[in-house]
């Protein structure tokens, strides 16, 4: 395949980019021609500057929150292949474990967090609790379904060449779920920021939930969008990045 | 029955199945006391309509499946499959190719020697060492989705060689082809196994594949399969494609037909066909 020029990458980009030009210039001139107060919704420029203004503090809060995010999304990960592994390997835990696991997702998430705060209090582990309730379910689930998917022909093949149970999951079990585990990842990673948002809001004394809601509640808009902005590049940027790993690792593959 | 004079020169048996039964429970028999054998370097083809659990006789001879009654032995050692099996004596190519995506041609056909303990490199080496006998020179770092379905074929072919050591058995490898590559498989297949020679049986509903690849035609017709009826092809090697056009090669065709009728026709008067079975 031939490599795309970077002016060819542009314009084929181009009605994205204009899009966000446009929306970016109504966030900017909307509001006050609409006459709506700043503290509601602040002008494009008020939020760069409180971005700016507040950078150092906004900093802190960042590392804060992305540490909280990708602490619970490892323990997700970790959590959510060993239990799919169970699930796959023990009829057992396929009929019981996971119906049970995919019937708690009709738990409102939201409902549960203010637990996780009383198990694990204020302080680091009440938020990575949060995180894992948001994550560890589309990792498990997903990952799941990649043991599941495994080609059989191609197991009972292995098998009649002589393979040992350990080889059966280490050469055809495992690679075969590697999608499936990304699929659950990527989506993990967009929503544990969102996770992590909500363990702080519950009751914490840092991070970006916390800043957005103490700004909030000050009623400056700016610095409530400000936060939201480095949020929303957070979750964006934990899901390129796994993104990202999972095409350097399956790089070659076709669906 | 008359026998196929290379094979009466090599006595030894490759598989011998005898007594054989099975059927899915709840359902009727597939194979009831059915008995025959292959000897050693022999290319034989089973030709069977569609529905008569050619597959399943395939996963029986795999191991894969355990027999109700009756044993199957490979080798002149006359080991029971499910050791022969766990051995990594039998290859086994299935209809679909079953190749890894995630491996590479070179790593997908080398599986069976990793499996056994082999060295990567050793067991890489010994692929690439075949690869231009296959046609497939130049493919080893390529993945599957990169390949023709001829190529794929080929690349299941050499890792059910290199996966089990003497009896091939292959399940309409090229059903899933057209005809062109088709027929351009058959001749790679005849080459290929005039190389290497092992014992094959060969599973198709296509005549012709059968008659230009085996040594001897199996014919069954109806379930429960109790015998195989069998015609010697006493056509010289090596063969080519071109092969179907010859005289010998369409009144072989003739017998064969004729064959197939007949043991539909025996089988629903229900008599007894001593005289099917090769022995």
């Amino acid at each position: 395949m031939k490599e795309k020029k970077p002016l060819e990458a542009l314009r084929s980009q181009l009605p994205l980019l204009v899009f966000a030009l446009l929306a970016a210039g109504i966030w900017e001139i909307g509001p006050p021609l609409a006459g709506m107060p700043h503290y509601i919704i602040p002008r494009l420029s008020d939020v760069l500057v409180a971005l700016w203004e507040d950078r150092l503090v906004l900093l802190r809060h960042f590392g804060v929150t992305l540490w909280e995010s990708v602490l619970g999304l490892a323990l997700s990960a970790l959590l959510g292949v060993l239990t799919a592994v169970w699930i796959d390997l023990s009829r057992l835990a396929e009929r019981t474990v996971f119906p049970v696991i995919v019937a708690s997702q009709t738990i409102p998430i939201v409902a549960i967090s203010p637990i996780m705060v009383m198990w694990f209090g204020y302080e680091l582990g009440s938020k990575v609790a949060v995180v894992m309730l948001f994550t560890f379910f589309p990792i498990a689930v997903n990952t799941s379904a990649g043991f599941r998917g495994a080609d059989p022909d191609t197991g009972d093949l292995l098998r009649t060449m002589g393979a040992s149970k350990p080889q059966l999951f280490l050469k055809w079990k495992l690679p075969s779920a590697m999608p499936g585990f990304f699929t659950g990842l990527k989506l993990g990673a967009a929503i544990s920021v969102g996770g992590a948002t909500l363990g702080e809001w519950l009751g914490g004394q840092s991070g970006l939930g916390m800043y957005t809601k103490r700004a909030s509640n000050m009623l400056s808009g700016d610095a409530v969008f400000a936060g939201v902005l480095l949020l929303s590049f957070m979750g964006i940027g934990l899901f390129v990045i796994v993104w990202w790993i999972e095409c350097m690792l399956l790089a070659h593959r076709r669906a | 029955m008359n026998v196929n004079q290379q094979a009466l020169s090599r006595p030894s048996m490759a598989l011998s199945v005898s007594g054989l039964a099975f059927g899915f429970p709840g359902e009727r028999l597939l194979f009831d006391n059915l008995s025959f054998e292959l000897r050693d370097g022999e290319f034989v083809s089973l030709l069977a309509a569609s529905g008569l659990g050619k597959t399943t006789l395939f996963r029986l001879l795999s191991g894969l499946l355990p027999a109700e009654r009756g044993t199957i032995r490979i080798g002149t050692d006359g080991m029971d499959i499910a050791h022969a099996a766990r051995d990594g004596r039998i290859g086994y190519m299935p209809q679909r190719d079953g190749l890894m995506p995630w491996r590479t041609v070179l790593d997908n056909a080398a599986i069976g020697l990793e499996l056994r303990g082999a060295p990567r490199k050793a067991a890489r080496s010994k692929v690439l060492e075949l690869l231009p006998s296959m046609g497939l020179a130049g493919t080893e770092r390529k993945y599957p989705h990169e390949l023709s379905g001829g190529m794929r074929q080929r690349v299941s072919f050499l890792r059910s060689l290199l996966g089990g050591g003497e009896l091939l058995l292959l399940d309409e490898p090229f059903g899933a082809l057209d005809a062109m590559t088709r027929a351009s498989m058959q001749d790679w297949l005849l080459h290929a196994w005039e190389q290497h020679r092992k014992t094959v049986l060969f599973v198709t509903h296509d005549v012709d594949e059968a008659l230009l690849l085996s040594d001897r035609v199996l014919v069954a017709s109806r379930t429960p399969v109790a015998s195989f009826r069998e015609l010697a092809v006493a056509l010289p090697r090596p063969r080519r494609h071109s092969l179907v056009m010859d005289p010998a090669f369409i009144e072989l065709k003739r017998q064969l037909l004729r064959l197939y009728e007949h043991a539909e026709q025996a089988e629903r008067n229900d008599v007894p066909e001593s005289e099917a079975h090769p022995r």
